[in-house]
């Protein structure tokens, strides 16, 4: 996690410096190292904090919406996508979606994503590229229910699918809402399954709702063909 | 008649020999049984002394076949992750947060319950 996305948690660096500056040139090596290791746990992790009830995995809340008239390429799809934060406890992760608007309340093309921490909600992640996502399409005035109890059961591991799950999508639509979720074997048909069967279990749909899954390679495709291969490399 | 009765209760009891050897053979056989139960009764006592986590790893050995069962999960229903909202540590609002139109100020406060529950 290591990248530009990074830059919220770089207000941390400013400690740092200032306990780098105790202690002995000896001691202060040591420390160093020490205080670099922390740092870099800091950074790629989140801790749960006393008392709290911890999550089996760590997951970090993105935010992106296309802005207008420009060309959905690649690069500006990874500009567009701004880090809101990383959690570690069902405590942690109230704190952040208690802070954030409802993707109902959301206006224009805009998706809140909820991925494990250390996978990049994008097509090219090392976790994704394998992998496919379950697509459910959603009347207006579902999603906020929706997305609640898709990224409820995904914290509270109701998947059942070992490390299968990548992280969860709901996108804001102009007549529709989307919400969607990653797994990483896109191949893997009994972990597919088992992910469509408990998401009908968990969703409360209306009975007539269509169910897609969709792998990146085919999603990553389409892109390419609708915009005439313009970037090769991929991107919405 | 009495001797042919006689006979009757003759040939009436002449099986029942084989069946009271029977009954004898099958003992140190039984005794045999009892040891065997004795021992694995034995063999269990440890099985007694394990802990809640090694019980959860059993069950998940067994629940979750298709998956390698390195460590239990930690997995929460619906209900125990909304009731965890209400907590007061859940309302903070966290140490960094960027500016952002879809990052709030202060909590929306009662909505999530409200929605659920």
């Amino acid at each position: 996690m290591n990248n530009k996305f990074d830059a919220l948690k770089d207000d941390d660096s400013g400690d740092h410096d200032q306990n780098e500056d105790s202690g002995s040139p000896k001691e202060c090596e040591k420390e160093k190292n020490e205080e670099e290791e922390k740092d870099q746990n800091k950074r790629k992790t989140a801790v749960p904090g006393a008392g709290e009830h911890p999550l089996q995995y760590n997951y970090t809340f993105w935010y992106s919406r296309r802005t207008p008239g420009r060309p959905a390429s690649s690069q500006s799809y990874e500009q567009n996508i701004k880090q809101i934060g990383s959690f570690a406890s069902v405590e942690q992760f109230w704190r952040f979606y208690s802070h954030m608007t409802r993707p109902g309340d959301l206006t224009g093309h805009s998706d809140f994503h909820l991925f494990k921490e250390g996978i990049k909600p994008m097509w090219e992640d090392d976790a994704n590229k394998s992998g496919g996502k379950w697509i459910i399409r959603l009347r207006k005035g579902l999603a906020s229910r929706c997305w609640e109890n898709l990224i409820l059961a995904m914290l509270g591991e109701q998947f059942m699918v070992g490390e299968e799950i990548c992280g969860a999508v709901v996108s804001v639509r102009f007549q529709e809402d989307i919400i969607s979720i990653w797994n990483k074997t896109a191949s893997d048909q009994a972990t597919t399954a088992r992910i469509r069967d408990t998401l009908r279990r968990v969703l409360n749909l209306p009975p007539n709702t269509i169910m897609e899954y969709k792998t990146h390679t085919d999603s990553i495709k389409a892109w390419e063909d609708f915009h005439g291969l313009v970037n090769a490399s991929g991107g919405r | 008649m009495e001797v042919s009765r006689r006979r009757i209760y003759n040939k009436h009891l002449q099986p029942a020999r084989p069946l009271r050897r029977l009954n004898i053979d099958p003992e140190p056989r039984r005794n045999v049984e009892i040891e065997t139960y004795t021992c694995s009764h034995t063999e269990d006592k440890p099985m007694k002394n394990i802990g809640v986590d090694q019980l959860y790893e059993i069950i998940h050995l067994h629940s979750q076949s298709h998956q390698k069962p390195k460590k239990e999960r930690i997995s929460y229903s619906r209900e125990f992750l909304i009731k965890l909202a209400s907590s007061p540590i859940a309302k903070r609002r966290p140490d960094f947060l960027p500016e952002h139109p879809v990052v709030l100020d202060k909590p929306r406060d009662h909505d999530v319950s409200r929605l659920h529950l």
